[in-house]
């Protein structure tokens, strides 16, 4: 957990400006779960980044070792990325240390484990609002973001016009957008 | 999303973010501006959601069951029995082949291979040294980046060097199948599921399937799903799942 106050204060002294740390988590952790679970498909491991990463920031923030506010994201994730490549280096050092776990390094792929990431009633929101949409929209969303086809592959596929796919998709996402919100209102999440 | 947000106006970015179809660099920068930009994470976050939800409904509905034809009126007759005489005529087509109407719909949807096997590239010790590491290195640098064309003589030439290395066998095997080349998939491929142990075994088995569907054999694509069934893996229930459709075939070879 980020400590919620320090030795020195809640907020670090960066050149002119004030950072408050409390909201760093709120800020970036959930960016930074997400990154590392896209990279190391460990859920608590990915964790682990992000409260390592949370830290170190502070302690570079209290440091003075970041000189401009605007810089702060950019130097968020060059910290993450730099926990995330720590973590693959210790996994070729195991590969080596022991040649019978080589293959250790390589973790199975499984398919979309960053679902994990999404809360139960989150997705049975997402579920309905996609329940109401037309049957050929939700095709056009599956191809689009489960299949990753472009425009013109699901315009082949479907034999649609790549015009009336583009369009059909665009109103689905703001259809189902409307829904999602209108619903996440309703259901306070 | 903030109306300023020129990334977050650009939909094709964050979709192809999604699919992993992004370069590493362009996925690392468009990374640093979701930690700037609270309004593009929360757009990719429901659009995830989205995404999760339609990967995870098995019963995917028939594409022409939603299609809104707008025929006119007077023309609803004759349309209805052009319909009715194509319809026909497809069932004809599918019947004379052995299959039900809809079977090659369902064995192109068995052969998607989806989104491909995540590789990171990293710094891989000793591979300076090593000629078929470093190769297999640059390689898969390629890979990542979704250049597998590139890839593909890179992991030929680290393969022959190194004929035992696994990853190099499996991730070789996928290039071929992501380039639609399932025969020069398949002997890498059937490679890494012969070597005992290999943590690959589950994901070669998987997929093999995968080549054998896009070949039309059905009888060695099912052979390779019950072996991954029989693994009881992280790929078990979508092989049960995909064995299950694939009994909804007509005459599919015992």
């Amino acid at each position: 957990m980020i400590p919620a106050r320090s030795s020195k204060g809640t907020f670090a002294k960066v050149v002119g400006v004030s950072i408050d740390e409390t909201r760093l988590g709120e800020r970036f952790g959930p960016q930074i779960v997400y990154f590392a679970l896209r990279r190391l498909r460990d859920w608590p491991l990915a964790e682990e980044v992000a409260q390592k990463t949370l830290l170190a920031v502070i302690q570079a923030l209290r440091d003075n070792r970041l000189r401009d506010e605007s810089k702060l994201p950019a130097f968020v994730f060059a910290v993450a990325k730099n926990m995330i490549l720590e973590i693959y280096r210790k996994r070729y050092q195991e590969a080596e240390a022991n040649p019978d776990l080589e293959m250790n390094f390589f973790k199975p792929w499984i398919p979309d484990p960053e679902a994990g990431f999404l809360l139960e009633e989150q997705r049975k929101e997402v579920g309905r609002a996609l329940a109401r949409l037309r049957p050929i929209e939700r095709e056009i969303l599956r191809l689009s973001f489960e299949e990753g086809k472009t425009g013109a592959d699901i315009a082949k596929e479907l034999r649609m016009g790549q015009a009336a796919v583009r369009k059909r998709k665009s109103r689905a996402l703001a259809r189902l957008k409307r829904i999602y919100i209108k619903m996440s209102r309703k259901t306070g999440l | 999303m903030d109306a300023a947000c020129k990334k977050g106006a650009d939909q094709e970015i964050m979709e192809r973010y999604l699919t992993g179809r992004l370069s590493l660099e362009e996925a690392e920068a468009f990374e640093q501006h979701l930690l700037e930009c609270q309004s593009c994470f929360s757009e990719l976050q429901w659009r995830h959601a989205a995404a999760s939800e339609l990967r995870r409904q098995a019963a995917r509905p028939a594409v022409s069951s939603g299609r809104t034809i707008n025929y006119g009126w007077r023309f609803a007759t004759a349309a209805a029995a052009v319909m009715i005489l194509m319809a026909a005529l497809v069932y004809l087509f599918f019947l004379s082949r052995g299959l039900k109407p809809d079977s090659e719909a369902v064995i192109d949807q068995l052969a998607s291979l989806g989104q491909p096997p995540l590789y990171l590239p990293s710094t891989i010790r000793g591979a300076k040294s090593q000629p078929a590491l470093e190769l297999f290195a640059k390689g898969m640098r390629e890979y990542a980046n979704q250049k597998y064309h590139d890839a593909v003589p890179l992991l030929e030439s680290a393969a022959r060097l190194d004929p035992d290395h696994l990853p190099t066998a499996f991730y070789l095997g996928i290039s071929y199948l992501i380039l639609d080349q399932p025969d020069a998939g398949i002997p890498w491929l059937v490679k890494v599921v012969r070597a005992d142990p290999n943590p690959y075994a589950e994901e070669g088995h998987w997929y093999l399937s995968k080549a054998y569907f896009k070949k039309r054999d059905l009888d060695l694509a099912r052979r390779e799903l019950e072996a991954v069934v029989g693994l009881n893996g992280s790929y078990a229930d979508t092989a049960q799942k995909s064995l299950e459709r694939l009994k909804t075939l007509r005459d599919v070879p015992k």
